[in-house]
């Protein structure tokens, strides 16, 4: 909202002036600016009316202030005069709304019906004859230039007038063009033509509300007039409008009819409904003072349901306990006051007060009376506490789980990205976790079509980061991000939102699963752990992950009763050629996802300590020559079990792999794996014999298992 | 004189010598010169045919005895000169990196990570717990239930993105003070906050963005005032910008808090001074905040059909922040389009 000192100045005592602005100044600790202007805009800021800027000097500068929506009757020079009085301390002048009704009696002229009193509470029409529409004289162009309008004529610039000077947006009709001088205010019939004073509007339905004659509607209710009976240079008689239109139906009909005017924002925000005829008042003054005519006797006014009076109690406690400032009682008085309230009975304890009727959208509890004097009195006022009672608050698993592998991946070399939940719909759709596609946005609410759906996979954000940095040339890109994917939920309109981790390494397969392997450790989980499984061992691999690549993470769970239980919570493999393809990554990169959720339900420590070993460790190489096809995974879970019956081996102690060679030597198809394992008796040393026999025997049988020769 | 003898001259002169070899070359020439393989020992040692029979043992005893002697002497000598001389320059270049690949490399959080945890670190420290709620809400949790009624033009100031028929992207974290308060499982006093990713329809350029980070902070106990507010935003700005960071007021306007404020801080980069920082205020804008809306306890009283939050009895402040706003101050980030985009060479540096 535009406010020019010199307008604000007509309803000021002595208008703005150095004195006032720097008792207010003194009262509120802050220190005057050099421009009267810049010291007002900051005071209004301090009272709850941001100052965005401020063009011209002197009387003649404009602020620009943001009034916040819970302040519709500021929306208007008195307004925020009522404001600045208040807050400089100065006397407030009411604009003069005194008038002469020497017409014939206004009946007599137009005939007036409203069908419709719920979505309009009240109505009013005066007629004003023998009007000369002309010029407007200086003083009101300039003010109506100094908001930014373009004066028109004197009739309605005089509305536009009205409307900023007491937020009361007025319509004047030209009278001998409503037929049968007739004003119905009722629904449209569905797609009832109308045309709009400008633009085009969707066809009408029988939820606007519209202003008619006899025949046709000739405006839509407190959002646009309607071509054809507007007021021109030919003008003569005049029907003026006032009214209250319902908030909530102006701003459905502004939506639906996609018109947003001076108007329609001040009816859905609420204007003041029985300050409605006293504006019609000084509306008519003004039209009969610039462009003469004769007022008619009497005002049609339909206003089935007045607002009563509202009281509203504060007390002083409350107050203070909201507040945690002491304001004195007569300090108190002395706020409400000065924004209009009328003070009916105070006591030390409360005051009770009639809230003006320009503020009745917002001041109706005693909330909003605190929030009042608190603002008047300023919240500079306000104290620092801190003496809240102290508190350990606990901590959620999985906020604990999302901290471990931020230090775990970091630690190793790994970068964490933030990616947007809202993708492109046409990157692919890797059935991560789950085969349908990702949502949708609705489409009216879609800005740009590249952040129109939903993820449901962590995997593509991190592909599209590997290429926006493969096309840098940032260097390997090893990247993980702890976020939401969002799946559908069956017969749930909201969809489920999984907590996940997403990894991408372009240092490969080996590295990533090194780095995957260790967090059951980092996590210190207990009674559980971590292991690979290739697909192939269980089902067909997804088309996201090159298939002998593809694993699924298993977690397994060692039960009470000795049993284990498996469960997958997550993937790892190299990305597939197509989805490399599709987000022009290259080199392949070995990626991960893990479901956060299923991690953070782990059991986690304290570990129990074991006591250390007291006898020495003996450790033995093995290198044997075995078919490609034999993993090492195999070979070391036959290695632990045989040491579960070995008494000679430590059987806690994993065989640890050392290293895998394939070349000439070995021949095509095989290859030499080599690792060790260790040997220690729980209750002496060992001797090398013993420890050569149990070695021999170990060889021969892991030789025999999987049909391997002992490389020398 | 007998070879003994001579001998015994041998071992005085080598003696002698080793003493005036000063440094590694003058041990080298007198290693070559005397226990070398063609030094003068070996010499002697050839000279063992001139020696009469009977006195073969002795001299060869004496032989070996000298050679141990003067070998003993010698490594003595080197070992001396080599703790007293400066570590040979090229053999140890500290400047010089591992070789690439077995460097120790370690990577970083984003920079929201940080910024969120400093502070949640900094809240925690005040009691506050770390709660979550759903990024895609209802209309009661987004809008209804705090005060922002549909047809109110307030909502106008929260435009958003619609999946279905009541369901949308939250525009705010605030939906996560009604989903902690409505649970059963709770009762006040409630102190906690929640950080998360808020989505808002705007066009994507350097100082917006659709999808954003905000923390949310809730309190709510017998007498919580707004002097517990500023004291609580006091401390948590000392957190974040060192102590000696103050905090302010100025009124404003939330549906769901009231009285409302927006909360500033002096200027971080010129403590208040006035910079270009702060276009010369001295003072930043933080976020809002304010007391909790009775009509919000209402309505968490009528989802959870108690009155667990009577407002005669339990008084709250709440507050929200950007959290890239935050971070954008701490690292002078202009962009707000690069927090999403993952540059390596962004994430290296912040």
């Amino acid at each position: 909202m535009k406010l020019p000192i010199f307008w604000l100045n007509d309803y000021l005592d002595g208008g703005v002036t150095e004195a006032a602005l720097e008792q207010a100044c003194a009262r509120w600790g802050l220190k005057p600016h050099v421009e009267l202007a810049d010291t007002l805009g900051m005071l209004l800021s301090f009272s709850g009316f941001h100052c965005d800027g401020i063009e011209g000097s002197g009387a003649e500068a404009v602020l620009e202030l943001d009034v916040l929506s819970n302040r519709p009757d500021a929306q208007c020079v008195v307004g925020l005069a009522r404001e600045v009085a208040a807050m400089l301390r100065v006397g407030f002048k009411e604009p003069p709304c005194g008038i002469e009704e020497i017409g014939e009696p206004v009946e007599k002229h137009v005939k007036m019906r409203v069908e419709d009193a719920e979505l309009c509470p009240r109505y009013t029409a005066r007629v004003i004859r023998g009007v000369k529409v002309q010029e407007s004289p200086d003083w009101l162009k300039k003010r109506l230039a100094a908001l930014g309008l373009i004066p028109r004529n004197n009739v309605v610039d005089i509305t536009n007038f009205i409307c900023f000077e007491l937020n009361q947006p007025l319509h004047a009709f030209d009278l001998k063009k409503l037929k049968e001088r007739t004003i119905v205010v009722r629904r449209a019939r569905d797609k009832e033509p109308f045309r709009p004073l400008y633009g085009e509007i969707p066809p009408l339905t029988s939820e606007t509300l519209m202003i008619c004659d006899a025949e046709r509607p000739v405006a839509a209710g407190g959002v646009i007039g309607g071509a054809g009976s507007e007021v021109d240079a030919s003008t003569a008689d005049i029907l003026l409008e006032a009214a209250y239109f319902s908030p909530a139906n102006t701003r459905r009909t502004s939506r639906r009819l996609k018109v947003s005017t001076d108007s329609s924002y001040r009816f859905e925000r609420g204007i003041d409904q029985e300050a409605v005829d006293r504006a019609s008042a000084r509306a008519a003054r003004l039209i009969v003072e610039l462009a003469g005519g004769t007022l008619c006797k009497g005002i049609l006014d339909s206003n089935p349901q007045p607002r009563e009076p509202k009281s509203v109690t504060l007390r002083a406690e409350r107050l203070r306990k909201v507040f945690g400032v002491d304001v004195p009682p007569a300090e108190t008085a002395r706020h409400l006051q000065a924004i209009g309230c009328e003070v009916l009975e105070q006591t030390p304890e409360a005051a009770t007060v009639r809230i003006p009727s320009w503020r009745r959208g917002d001041l109706e509890r005693e909330i909003d009376l605190i929030e009042e004097v608190a603002r008047l009195h300023g919240y500079h006022h306000i104290p620092i506490e801190t003496s809240m009672p102290a508190r350990i608050p606990p901590r959620g698993n999985l906020e604990v789980v999302s901290d471990r592998m931020r230090d775990l991946l970091t630690g190793l070399g790994y970068f964490e990205c933030v990616t947007d939940s809202l993708i492109d719909p046409k990157w692919p759709a890797p059935a991560v976790w789950a085969e349908a596609k990702p949502l949708a946005l609705d489409p009216v609410s879609v800005m740009r079509e590249d952040h129109s759906a939903l993820r449901n996979s962590l995997l593509v954000s991190l592909m599209a980061v590997a290429k926006h940095n493969q096309d840098r040339r940032t260097g390997t890109g090893r990247y993980f991000e702890c976020g939401k994917v969002f799946l559908p939920h069956q017969g749930k309109a909201r969809p489920d939102e999984r907590p996940v981790l997403g990894v991408l390494d372009e240092a490969g397969f080996a590295t990533l699963a090194d780095a995957v392997l260790r967090i059951g450790e980092s996590l210190e989980v207990i009674d559980a752990h971590l292991k690979l499984k290739p697909l192939a061992e269980f089902g067909k691999p997804p088309a996201f992950l090159v298939a002998e690549s593809a694993c699924r993470l298993i977690r397994v769970r060692e039960e009470e009763d000795g049993g284990r239980a498996e469960d997958a919570i997550g993937w790892l493999g190299v990305a597939s050629a197509d989805l490399c393809k599709a987000f022009d990554v290259k080199g392949a990169p070995a990626v991960a996802e893990i479901d956060l959720a299923k991690l953070a339900s782990l059991p986690r420590g304290p570990r129990r300590y074991a006591p250390l070993p007291t006898q020495p460790a003996v450790g033995r190489d093995l290198a044997i020559v075995i078919d490609e096809a034999v993993t090492w995974g195999e070979v070391q879970s036959f290695a632990s079990s045989y040491a579960r019956n070995e008494p000679l081996r430590a059987a806690k102690e994993a065989p640890e792999f050392l290293s895998v060679y394939r070349g000439k030597q070995i021949g095509p198809g095989k290859k030499s794996l080599a690792f060790s394992v260790v040997y220690r008796a729980a209750d002496r040393s060992l001797t090398d014999e013993e420890v050569n026999a149990a070695h021999e025997k170990f060889s021969a049988a892991v030789c025999e298992r999987f049909e391997a020769t002992v490389r020398k | 004189m007998s070879l003994l003898d001579e001998l015994e001259t041998l071992r005085a002169e080598a003696a002698a010598g080793l003493k005036a070899a000063a440094d590694p070359a003058g041990l080298e020439a007198w290693r070559i010169k005397y226990i070398g393989t063609k030094g003068l020992l070996k010499a002697w040692m050839k000279r063992m045919g001139e020696v009469p029979k009977e006195d073969k043992p002795a001299f060869g005893q004496r032989m070996n005895a000298l050679k141990d002697e003067l070998t003993a002497a010698f490594e003595q000598a080197q070992a001396g000169t080599a703790a007293a001389r400066p570590a040979a320059k090229a053999s140890f270049d500290v400047t010089e990196p591992l070789p690439a690949g077995q460097r120790h490399e370690f990577g970083r959080r984003h920079p929201l990570t940080r910024t969120t945890e400093q502070l949640r670190d900094t809240l925690r420290a005040l009691g506050f717990e770390v709660v979550e709620g759903p990024e895609v809400e209802d209309e009661r949790h987004n809008f209804d239930d705090l005060n922002i009624p549909a047809d109110h033009p307030s909502r106008d100031n929260w435009d958003t993105f619609f999946i279905a028929k009541d369901a949308l992207l939250r525009s705010q974290t605030s939906t996560v003070q009604i989903r902690v308060m409505e649970q059963r499982s709770r009762t006040p006093p409630i102190r906690v906050i929640a950080p998360g990713r808020v989505y808002r329809p705007d066009t994507i350029d350097a100082t917006h963005a659709s999808t954003f980070h905000q923390v949310e902070g809730l309190y709510v106990d017998r007498n919580v005032s707004m002097a517990d507010l500023k004291g609580t935003l006091q401390l948590m700005v000392e957190g974040l910008f060192g102590e000696g960071t103050r905090v302010r007021f100025r009124p404003s306007f939330f549906p769901f808090t009231e009285p409302s404020a927006e909360m500033d801080c002096s200027c971080p980069a010129c403590a208040g001074e006035g910079c270009n920082v702060c276009k010369g205020i001295g003072w930043v804008e933080l976020g809002g905040c304010g007391m909790v809306d009775p009509a919000v306890f209402e309505a968490v009283n009528r989802a959870r059909g108690d009155n667990a939050y009577d407002p005669e009895v339990w008084s709250g402040f709440a507050f929200g922040f950007g959290i890239e706003r935050l971070c954008m101050r701490r690292h002078g980030i202009s962009d707000l389009r690069l927090f999403l985009e993952n540059d390596l060479r962004f994430l290296r540096q912040t």
